[in-house]
């Protein structure tokens, strides 16, 4: 019995920090109706200084047209590896976009802000469309977008 | 009178030969001859570079690649670092799409688990 107690408890205490880490959220990005083709989005985090921490999602696939995602490339240095696994297709006028993913739990209430660049053909490029300080309180609150993103929530 | 008349005519006409020579004047039956022109010293030449980059709009802060016909399902024109292994300029290779690669380690992503999309 006794052994019993020590194997759950020496399972709990492996399997705890590993939840108290990851915080599950997903992303919703709704599209404005702007009438063009699939728009390039750069979804990504800066610290509370500034800097860049990351990137979470790249909608579009060709590395040509990412020098429209301004600030990214400017933050990011254009590198490319930065979105390797976490690159997918475009997204229309008038669609929606679904990110569920781990996050670190660290991400949230400590400054950190997630920033959406979005650009799309023949038209005006749009560096930090949204601007999403990534806060507890802030979950499932939309916030809107600049020009092609009607609004932008999270929620865990 | 008339021998006076013709020796004055020809001797204008070789007078002003001679000055013409003189000068460096070439002087042609055809308006232009010559198969080379070449500048002079002091011209100005311009270099166009061409990238091959379709409706290349830098500093113009938009798109301008509509005349290509290009489509984003397309990626017929580009290298792919996934698929191609002799992509070996990184910065021209496209991204690698998720789920065929692990995503970045950047620390944000606990486990190393990729994000799942779903687009409507």
């Amino acid at each position: 019995m006794k052994s019993l107690i020590a194997a759950l408890a020496l399972s709990t205490a492996l399997v705890a920090p590993g939840l108290a880490v990851a915080r599950p959220v997903t992303l919703t990005v709704n599209m404005a109706d702007y009438g063009g083709r699939g728009a390039y989005l750069a979804i990504y985090v800066t610290d509370a200084s500034g800097g860049y921490a990351g990137s979470l999602w790249m909608a579009g696939g060709k590395t040509r047209y990412y020098k429209h995602l301004q600030d990214w490339v400017q933050l990011a240095g254009g590198d490319v590896s930065q979105v390797d696994g976490i690159t997918g297709a475009s997204v229309g006028s008038g669609r929606s976009l679904d990110l569920s993913m781990d996050l670190a739990d660290a991400l949230f209430d400590a400054g950190y802000t997630l920033h959406i660049d979005a650009a799309a053909e023949d038209m005006r490029d749009s560096p930090n469309e949204v601007a999403l300080p990534l806060t507890a309180a802030g979950a499932g609150t939309p916030v809107p977008g600049r020009r092609y993103i009607a609004d932008v929530s999270y929620g865990f | 009178m008339k021998l006076a008349f013709a020796l004055l005519l020809m001797s204008t006409a070789f007078g002003a030969g001679s000055a013409a020579f003189a000068a460096g004047q070439v002087l042609s039956l055809f308006p232009d001859a010559s198969l080379v022109s070449s500048p002079s010293p002091d011209a100005a030449l311009t270099l166009i570079e061409d990238d091959g980059d379709e409706g290349d709009d830098d500093g113009e802060g938009g798109w301008f690649w509509s005349q290509s016909g290009d489509d984003d399902d397309n990626d017929d024109d580009d290298c792919e670092a996934a698929k191609d292994a002799s992509c070996v300029d990184t910065s021209t290779c496209n991204a690698a799409k998720a789920g065929s690669v692990p995503p970045p380690r950047n620390g944000l992503f606990t486990n190393g688990t990729a994000p799942v999309v779903k687009s409507n």
